[in-house]
């Protein structure tokens, strides 16, 4: 099946492309796209205990198994996510 | 009372926003109170000088989480009106990132309301800041300064 994966921030500089497409075996999980994406771009490994999910624009589990035509977008901390520090704004 | 079903207003854009056109927009006769928010650009961060900064955004994820919050919002509060708007692109010292305007009956569940809508967006909306001072640009990773590949 072909999913096609969206980029952001440093994934997408990493990357160098804001988005690409993968073919993956039937069902296979958000963890199984993120492994065949590291095969293509080794320099995404360090990244992935600091990544979120989602599917088709909503945040999802990384054991969620995907069908053929999703859009997965892996999504590292976003900007205010320090919310607890003092001199965030 | 009967209520009209409030429908709030989100918009992730990269043309310039203010409170004041959302606070408009959220202003009705049955509201006794409109609070506004702005989020501006910040010439520091952690202490070091800032320059510049670059917001990104995943635009219709960041809407569909905006909009989730802002109904969380409306089923937490008896609001009259909730806009919010949140800029990409390149913004300078100043402008303002993100807007927000809620009306209520009284002034409370506004204050509320606001308070809270920025703290989710700010947690959950994809939308990422990268930042350009005299040391170099860096993303802003929660809280960690990580600088650009290119």
């Amino acid at each position: 099946m072909t999913i096609t994966v969206r980029l952001f921030a440093r994934p997408r500089e990493i990357c160098g492309c804001d988005s690409l497409q993968l073919q993956l075996p039937a069902a296979a999980s958000v963890r199984q796209c993120f492994a065949a994406l590291v095969a293509e771009h080794p320099a995404m490994a360090p990244m992935q205990d600091r990544l979120m999910a989602a599917v088709n624009e909503h945040y999802a589990d990384w054991h969620r198994a995907l069908a053929d035509g999703d859009t997965v977008a892996f999504i590292p901390p976003v900007s205010g996510g320090c919310g607890s520090l003092p001199s965030d704004g | 009372m009967n209520r009209a079903v409030v429908v709030p207003s989100i918009e992730v854009t990269e043309a310039p926003i203010a409170a004041a056109d959302l606070g408009r927009q959220v202003a009705c006769p049955t509201a006794g109170a409109t609070v506004t928010f702005e989020g501006t650009v910040r010439n520091h961060h952690h202490g070091k000088p800032v320059d510049r900064l670059e917001y990104e955004a995943y635009g219709p994820m960041a809407e569909a989480v905006i909009r989730a919050i802002a109904e969380e919002a409306l089923e937490r509060w008896q609001l009259e009106g909730v806009a919010v708007s949140h800029r990409f692109g390149a913004l300078q010292i100043g402008d303002v990132s993100v807007a927000i305007a809620v009306s209520s009956a009284h002034r409370g569940e506004a204050f509320e309301a606001v308070r809270m809508i920025i703290d989710e967006l700010k947690q959950r909306a994809p939308i990422w800041k990268k930042e350009t001072g005299p040391d170099g640009t860096f993303w802003i990773e929660g809280p960690e300064q990580i600088p650009t590949e290119r």
